[in-house]
């Protein structure tokens, strides 16, 4: 028998994936969560920006996502992937709670978008009119280039699910921008 | 790539520079009342600023944001982040274990489904596909048992069939015949015009047949695809590809009887060596996929993976000599290698087979092989029951692959089983913190707080609204003692 896992009733060692996560509640190194910061705070904050449609909201969720990211730098294997998980949960925060917030006419949104070309406009629209999880999918697929496995990790759902929603998130958005 | 993601790649980075270098697009409650605007939004700021230790950073990293808007356009593949990132390796690869023997004796090629509650195999032929059969059998999982089903009353060599909406439909030559698994039933479908079927494909809750053109003779092959429209019992066709010099060799895979063509999802797909074709029924438009290409060494050849989500490509690579197995997958038009060293397996014999997150792979001369996709981990099983089979029929159940007949060639028993069932490793899908909380169960708690902290937001709002409305009521029960009064005044008055 073969395999490329060791410790699994095999005879090859191979490299080991998935250690354990220790064990501590400590915050992380100053100079590593800083280096995170100046390495993915500009990525994050175009990643919320266009999840949620608006630059200073996006900055608020990216500033409580490396807050999130820096209280648990300890027992968090990949920071980086753990922190757009964040940031993707806290956008979908944002736009639920838009959605509450317009149904009980609280609120009328104002997107200062008139200056921006006409086919950007028409993009930004349309992407207000898909679910928040269709616009999860379709910005991480086609914005951050995920595959979809990494995008059911960050959605806590299955691959078909996935696949179902960026196509239905397509055919609404093909219909929008005819 | 359809014409929408292509817009979707270009535009998106530019929508995302432009929103961050607009003017304020906050809701309007956010806004800042007159007067007071700046010192507001920093007195926001503050409450969720950095921590004093890292404000420092967050300083700096105001020139990392502005060279971020200054590099524009363009796809956001600095980003640091390492996406090849892969999950946690299974600490096992599942357990095999021989099935009971089938009323029906082994054959090759059987067109093999999923009922919902039974593996059926129908048909099959010959290893040499030189004699086909008409018998059909179903194994019952949770049973352990098989029974005979009613067959159609003909067979061929080529048969495909795929199951949707409680149906089985197969397809041969010019026509086919479908099967229904609560009356269990066979009804012929009716003939297609102008081609012959050498794949079907099921898209969601559509059927699809692909072959070539009859009396194509000219120029290169094309290739046909109809669909089947079940209200008119009829078949209708789809945008023929026009064959050209590029695409030759895999419109010829395409009429191989050999080769499947698979529903990735989005799109159907055609596969030959290290090209595809793919079709969007959304769109009815052909496309020509990204050339896969090893990361090192060259491709001898390639098959599609049937029964996988997305569209996943088995390879035989070669580098100074060497022969190994590499995985592909393809994701929204990016190829990414899952694994590259897998033992070498003749594709030209071995059969490929989608579980869920896993790939079998089961060569016709050595033991099967399990890949799972999200680590690239494999294993080889020397203890499953067969170590060489070609042309089973495969069926995933969703929670077991069952493999039946094909040419066995090598057996780990005296007593050589004719199937056998893989029941892959319970699923880790979750990470999990040092408290011992998974990912999904940190979902759910932040999703509680969020309602939690939005319901106090519109309560403390109904209670802000109360207030106006009570002050309105208090003004005018004052406006109303205020007339009282004066009118008792004039009267008192007018009386004096």
């Amino acid at each position: 028998m073969r395999c490329n896992i060791s410790g699994v009733s095999c005879i090859v060692g191979g490299e080991m994936r998935g250690d354990a996560i220790p064990v501590s509640t400590s915050r992380g190194d100053p100079v590593e969560v800083t280096e995170l910061f100046r390495r993915e705070h500009a990525a994050m904050v175009r990643l919320a920006t266009l999840l949620v449609g608006s630059s200073e909201q996006a900055e608020e969720v990216v500033q409580d996502a490396f807050e999130t990211v820096d209280e648990r730098w300890s027992q968090i294997e990949r920071p980086g992937a753990y922190l757009r998980q964040v940031v993707v949960n806290g956008c979908r925060g944002v736009l639920r709670r838009r959605d509450v917030e317009r149904r009980h006419q609280q609120l009328a949104l104002v997107d200062e978008v008139e200056h921006l070309p006409t086919h950007l406009i028409e993009l930004h629209e349309a992407l207000a009119k898909l679910s928040e999880r269709q616009r999860a999918v379709i910005v991480l697929r086609y914005f951050v280039d995920l595959p979809d496995e990494e995008i059911v990790e960050i959605l806590g759902c299955r691959p078909p699910t996935v696949r179902s929603l960026a196509r239905r998130g397509l055919r609404l958005l093909r219909k929008e921008l005819q | 790539m359809t014409r929408i993601e292509e817009r979707l790649r270009e535009d998106l980075p530019a929508l995302a520079d432009a929103l961050i270098a607009a003017p304020s697009s906050t809701p309007a409650r956010d806004a800042p009342e007159p007067g007071t605007g700046p010192i507001a939004l920093e007195a926001a700021r503050n409450r969720r600023s950095w921590s004093t230790r890292l404000a420092v950073a967050a300083a700096a990293a105001a020139v990392v944001v502005v060279a971020g808007i200054a590099m524009g356009a363009g796809r956001d593949s600095d980003t640091a982040l390492d996406t090849s990132d892969r999950t946690a390796a299974p600490t096992s690869f599942g357990v095999w274990r021989p099935l009971p023997e089938a009323p029906i004796s082994t054959r090759s090629y059987p067109v093999s489904v999923w009922t919902g509650t039974e593996a059926l195999f129908w048909g099959g032929s010959s290893l040499d596909r030189s004699f086909a059969y008409t018998e059909a059998v179903a194994y019952d999982p949770n049973a352990g048992s098989w029974r005979d089903v009613v067959e159609p009353g003909w067979g061929h060599p080529g048969a495909k069939g795929v199951a949707v909406n409680g149906e089985l439909f197969v397809l041969a030559k010019g026509s086919g015949a479908r099967f229904d698994f609560e009356t269990e039933e066979w009804t012929s479908l009716p003939p297609v015009e102008g081609m012959f079927f050498t794949a079907v494909v099921a898209s969601e809750d559509t059927i699809w047949g692909l072959g070539p053109v009859l009396d194509d003779l000219e120029g290169q092959p094309d290739l046909a695809i109809v669909r089947y429209d079940p209200d008119a019992d009829r078949w209708i066709p789809g945008p023929t590809f026009e064959g050209t010099a590029e695409t030759a060799g895999i419109i010829d895979a395409a009429r191989d009887i050999d080769r499947p063509a698979v529903w990735t999802g989005d799109a159907i797909v055609v596969w030959d060596a290290q090209r595809g074709l793919a079709f969007d029924p959304d769109e009815q438009a052909w496309t020509l996929l990204p050339r896969l290409v090893p990361p090192a060494g060259d491709i001898v050849t390639s098959r599609e993976v049937p029964g996988t989500d997305g569209l996943i490509v088995v390879a035989e690579l070669e580098l100074d000599g060497q022969r190994t197995t590499g995985v592909a997958r393809l994701d929204a038009g990016r190829w990414s290698w899952r694994a590259t060293d897998l033992p070498p397996v003749d594709l030209g014999s071995a059969t490929a087979a989608g579980a869920g997150s896993w790939v079998v792979l089961l060569p016709a001369d050595d033991p099967p092989v399990t890949v799972h996709l999200p680590s690239g981990a494999w294993h080889e099983h020397g203890d499953a029951p067969l170590q060489g089979v070609q042309g089973p029929g495969t069926v995933w159940t969703g929670s077991q692959l069952i493999v039946w007949g094909g040419a066995h060639h090598v057996s780990s028993s005296a007593d050589p089983a004719t199937g056998m069932a893989w029941t892959p490793p319970p699923v880790n899908t979750s990470e999990v913190d040092a408290d011992g909380r998974s990912g999904a169960e940190t979902d759910r708690e932040r999703l509680t707080e969020l309602d939690a902290q939005l319901k106090a937001e519109i309560e403390a709002e109904q209670r802000r609204l109360a207030e106006r409305q009570m002050t309105e009521l208090d003004a005018q029960q004052k406006a109303k003692i205020e007339a009282e009064q004066r009118r008792l005044d004039e009267r008192q008055n007018q009386g004096e």
